[in-house]
């Protein structure tokens, strides 16, 4: 696969949030206002990167029997890393990102790609999946976010918004809004792709990550 | 044998010994800034609620056997012109965290939020002046203040919060 598909996949094609509908609690918490998004899109987006070398530097070492609680641990502290960098250098973003943080270490996403890219690729493919898988569910965060907090804050990155301001709809801040939002991104990506992105057919030709996935180049191959 | 049992038990140890090692490098560095930012912000945000005051020293508040359980820490101003009590108590969602001066005759100087994790838009009212303006020179009667329609849970538990940090002042200058 050339490297710049590994890239755009994570994007656009295998965008963790709204093709593999993954990591949803995350997305749903903290897209309420677009500079937490960022700020969680990108300390995710680091996460990812972290396990996703070390993990495709592993590969060979690591016993497929114990390699998921090597992931676990692998991802845990990068997650607890981010977690002290953020609370000394950028406090703020550490306030807002409050609980969801050190969830990161049980975001499904950063899993998935551990499991599904890393551990079968090198070191190189990894990287590029890592930063698109990030910047992918970064820029869905952000969507999402951005749509909360113009009409639900009335403002865009904190700088209030002449007119919206003083017409909040609040629903959109709170977490009901969150749902609304992204099943009309979801409505809207499924009518744009007309039912290919989201499709689920039984079995790995339905799967959007059929393409990367070990397991069915194993079956492919004969293996 | 060897394969099966002794390679992953290696592996994994290994594992959490680097990570761990990485995790001790990372919180030496780290640690002392984030000490040193929370005792800078506290101290602002005590010099802001009494800026005549020519220091602080701790109360012992263990020594009282009926503070408030919400009461976190009580400081004296070393010029004696009144205190500074941190108490936190749950509101809507999660503990509101209250930073108050209260002056030697029993009025609020000052109240404000230290954090809190309410709804943004409707608890976050207990963040704003509007809110939080009528609080001083307020005794302990709280004349005038009431709960916010829409907020009713995030206001009434910043203002119990504001009542026991009387009580425990009341409990301190006896």
């Amino acid at each position: 696969m050339k490297s710049k598909e590994i890239l755009t996949r994570g994007i656009v094609k295998e965008n963790p949030v709204f093709v593999l509908i993954l990591g949803l609690c995350p997305v749903l918490a903290v897209s309420t206002q677009a500079e937490n998004a960022i700020g969680m899109g990108l300390a995710t987006t680091f996460v990812l990167l972290g396990s996703n070398i070390v993990i495709s530097l592993l590969r060979n070492v690591i016993p497929s029997r114990i390699r998921i609680p090597c992931y676990i641990v692998l991802i845990s502290s990068f997650t607890a890393l981010a977690k002290m960098a953020i609370e000394a250098y950028a406090y703020p973003l550490y306030q807002a990102l409050g609980i969801f943080l050190p969830l990161i270490a049980t975001n499904c996403i950063i899993f998935a790609r551990a499991e599904i890219f890393a551990s079968r690729n090198n070191i190189k493919d990894s990287v590029l999946d890592a930063v698109g898988s990030g910047v992918g569910f970064t820029l869905a965060l952000l969507a999402i976010a951005t749509i909360r907090e113009v009409l639900g804050s009335g403002s865009f990155f904190g700088f209030a918004l002449p007119w919206l301001e003083d017409n909040t709809t609040m629903i959109f801040a709170l977490a009901p809004g969150g749902f609304i939002v992204l099943a009309c991104i979801l409505a809207v990506v499924n009518y744009v792709s007309k039912g290919q992105a989201t499709k689920r057919q039984l079995g790995c030709d339905g799967c959007p990550s059929a393409m990367s996935c070990g397991k069915l180049k194993e079956i492919n191959d004969g293996i | 044998m060897k394969q099966t049992y002794v390679m992953p038990l290696i592996v994994l140890t290994v594992i959490c010994l680097v990570v761990s090692a990485a995790l001790a490098v990372m919180d030496s560095l780290t640690a002392p800034i984030i000490l040193a930012a929370n005792a800078q912000r506290a101290a602002e945000a005590m010099t802001a609620k009494i800026p005549h005051a020519t220091g602080f020293e701790a109360v012992d508040i263990e020594s009282f056997d009926e503070m408030p359980r919400s009461i976190r820490e009580v400081y004296n101003t070393t010029n004696n012109v009144g205190y500074i009590f941190i108490a936190s108590a749950n509101g809507f969602s999660g503990a509101i965290t209250v930073i108050c001066a209260i002056d030697n005759d029993g009025k609020i100087i000052a109240t404000s939020t230290l954090s809190h994790t309410e709804t943004i838009g409707i608890g976050t009212i207990i963040e704003q002046e509007s809110f939080l303006g009528p609080f001083s020179n307020q005794d302990y009667n709280l004349h005038g203040i009431d709960t916010v329609t829409g907020a009713t849970i995030s206001t009434k538990a910043y203002i119990g919060i504001v009542k026991e940090i009387f009580e425990a002042f009341h409990l301190i200058i006896g």
